[in-house]
């Protein structure tokens, strides 16, 4: 089924191309969505969410930018609402005592790198990642996250900082990354 | 391990491409739930499966109660026909004697006096009130009370003696010793009388059994167009029609399925049985294969909306149908969950052996499994679940021999033909295919 059919069909309601646009990319936004929960259990249920807004608003999309980043875009914020709404996020936005937090990094599991990054940015504290999330693989300004979180924009800037460095320090322990502060050099596998 | 070297600037850059390749396969039930939520006049059938379930439950759950205060209906051969000239009579067995108005004063005084007084003298009452109910009827009617067999006999309850203290034990037995006098003005033959000495009901008989299986199997399938289109011609040089039986252009081999199940009988009559119960299988067959180093592209054409107006799809795959060289086996298989609902009729039997035929209808729900179109050229497979249908309906027929080794318990086996009458496949896809299993049924069934 293509893309267009999967699209007019499950605009117009029909199970089949509901289900075939679920299968296309439920994988791809479930990833989305454990970056931003507490657990597996919780990204399904952000995903269950997203798609059930992303069928019944998707007559609106106008077919202007890919579909998946339209669907990217609803089950992100998806996903902050329900932060939002169980206040998760509001729990852990003191972030500036976040320095202070034991990252119990031997939890990362040995496995592929893109597993391994993410769980790395799960390890950071909710407020960290949900700010880290948006800005760097989202794409959102710091602007557009203020709006999102009810946040002040120079803190999303500052959380951003931190858990940039917080990321970036777990990651090379992990001997995922090796930081280059020289210029002209060439990067290597 | 992969490391990579990064600057400040490329940080976000790194994380982006990284995360951006991160999948994760949700849960079947997470679709359910989305489905649910859409659709909410066609509530998944789920619900409509737990209902039953949750209903056969209460169901065995209550045929399976001893709570001595209901009443309940035993064949006759659940006594020892031997001992009792009446055989083929059903013996209705109540707690008390609300249909019998003129036997209450007994009912009643009995149970109160015998928690205090003479039991064996109201055993007596008892049993003859018994023999007197079935000549009246002519039909083994027994009225008995099971108090007085069971539980006045053997557990006498403080608490019931406790509660009958204040009535006059005088008053009582003069009441009993009245009734007494009014049944021995009855005339009970010599031979109807001995059916008041019916023993106790045994436990472990009954009319329902539980019964657990198992069933190994061979299974494989028949395959065959359904296309709802001719080729297009504009598609003809490229693609080759559909034959009527593309099992001529493929290489698949049987293999090893299994089934398991369990659930009850209900005995109707000394022959015929009914059974349901809920059943798990497991099919798959194996298709002959050829990996490919390159991906290449593949075609199908499927059954469009339209009549002789197919949808094209392309997608690319690294399996083709044809070559020489890589063999692999591709594995398709369903993970299917059943609720049989059948019929055992008794063929014929000797001391120790029972020869039974039964057939089910099996109401289906395809939970998983691994699906392969065929390209439109016969040259790829293209792995797609999505094509397999989700409800289907199968049929199956056995014949078996039943062994009771010990009371209560036989054993069961006997060869078992299972056959999907649906396509695997949704009508989308042009080719249907029945699954069919042979195998062998090994059981136990156990009596309430």
């Amino acid at each position: 089924m293509t893309e267009e059919q999967m699209l007019s069909g499950s605009i117009r309601n029909h199970a089949a191309a509901q289900e075939a646009l679920y299968h296309r990319f439920s994988p791809r936004m479930l990833g989305v969505c454990y970056r931003y929960a507490k657990s597996k259990e919780e990204a399904e249920d952000m995903l269950q969410e997203g798609f059930i807004k992303v069928f019944t608003q998707l007559h609106q999309y106008r077919g202007d930018g890919a579909l998946e980043g339209w669907i990217r875009k609803v089950v992100v914020h998806t996903c902050i609402n329900m932060l939002k709404k169980n206040k998760k996020f509001n729990d852990s936005v003191d972030i500036f005592h976040a320095n202070s937090l034991v990252i119990r990094e031997d939890y990362i599991p040995s496995i592929m790198q893109a597993k391994q990054v993410v769980e790395c940015i799960r390890l950071l504290p909710l407020g960290y990642r949900t700010v880290l999330n948006l800005y760097a693989i989202e794409g959102y300004s710091h602007k557009e996250i203020a709006q999102m979180l009810e946040i002040e924009e120079s803190t999303s800037r500052s959380q951003y900082t931190r858990a940039k460095a917080m990321l970036e320090s777990i990651l090379v322990k992990k001997n995922i990354l090796i930081k280059q502060t020289g210029v002209g050099k060439v990067a290597a596998p | 391990m992969e490391r990579r070297f990064y600057t400040d600037e490329s940080f976000e850059q790194f994380l982006k491409d990284t995360t951006d390749n991160f999948r994760m396969y949700p849960q079947r039930k997470v679709w359910y739930s989305i489905y649910n939520n859409l659709h909410p006049s066609r509530k998944w059938p789920s619900l409509s499966v737990l209902l039953l379930l949750i209903a056969s439950v209460m169901f065995i759950g209550v045929s399976n109660k001893k709570d001595i205060t209901q009443p309940f209906e035993l064949s006759l051969f659940d006594y020892n026909v031997d001992e009792n000239p009446f055989d083929q009579t059903s013996v209705t067995v109540q707690d008390n004697f609300t249909e019998q108005n003129n036997l209450n004063n007994i009912t009643n005084s009995t149970n109160v006096a015998s928690t205090q007084t003479s039991i064996p003298a109201l055993q007596t009452a008892l049993v003859e009130t018994t023999a007197l109910h079935f000549h009246s009827k002519n039909r083994l009617n027994v009225t008995v009370s099971k108090p007085s067999f069971n539980y006045f006999t053997q557990n006498l309850q403080p608490e019931l003696i406790a509660a009958n203290n204040s009535v006059e034990e005088e008053e009582l037995i003069e009441s009993i010793e009245e009734q007494k006098e009014k049944i021995k003005n009855i005339d009970i033959s010599e031979e109807e009388a001995p059916i008041a000495n019916i023993p106790k009901p045994k436990k472990g008989k009954g009319l329902i059994a539980t019964h657990f299986y198992v069933t190994p199997s061979f299974g494989y399938r028949n395959m065959k167009s359904n296309a709802n289109f001719t080729t297009p011609t504009s598609m003809q040089m490229a693609l080759i029609s559909l034959p009527d039986q593309p099992q001529t252009e493929v290489s698949h081999n049987a293999a090893i399925n299994v089934e398991l199940g369990g659930g009850i009988y209900y005995s109707l009559n000394k022959s015929v049985r009914l059974k349901t119960g809920l059943q798990l299988n497991y099919t798959n067959y194996k298709i002959n294969a050829h990996a490919l180093t390159h991906a290449a592209m593949a075609t199908v054409l499927l059954n469009g909306p339209v009549p002789n107006s197919p949808t094209v799809i392309s997608t690319p795959t690294q399996t083709s149908n044809v070559g020489f060289n890589n063999n692999i086996q591709l594995n398709s298989s369903t993970v299917q969950v059943s609720i049989p609902i059948g019929v055992d009729y008794l063929l014929a039997q000797n001391e120790h052996v029972k020869w039974y035929v039964g057939a089910t209808v099996q109401p289906t729900y395809i939970a998983g499994g691994n699906a392969f179109m065929l390209s439109s050229d016969k040259n790829y497979y293209i792995a797609d679940a999505s094509i397999i249908r989700d409800f289907n309906l199968n049929g199956a027929f056995e014949t078996f021999f039943s062994y009771q080794p010990i009371s209560g318990v036989t054993l069961n086996v006997g060869p078992q033909i299972r056959y999907q009458f649906f396509s695997t496949y949704r009508k989308v896809y042009p080719m249907s295919e029945n699954l069919y299993n042979i195998g062998i049924k090994l059981g136990i069934t156990t009596r309430f």
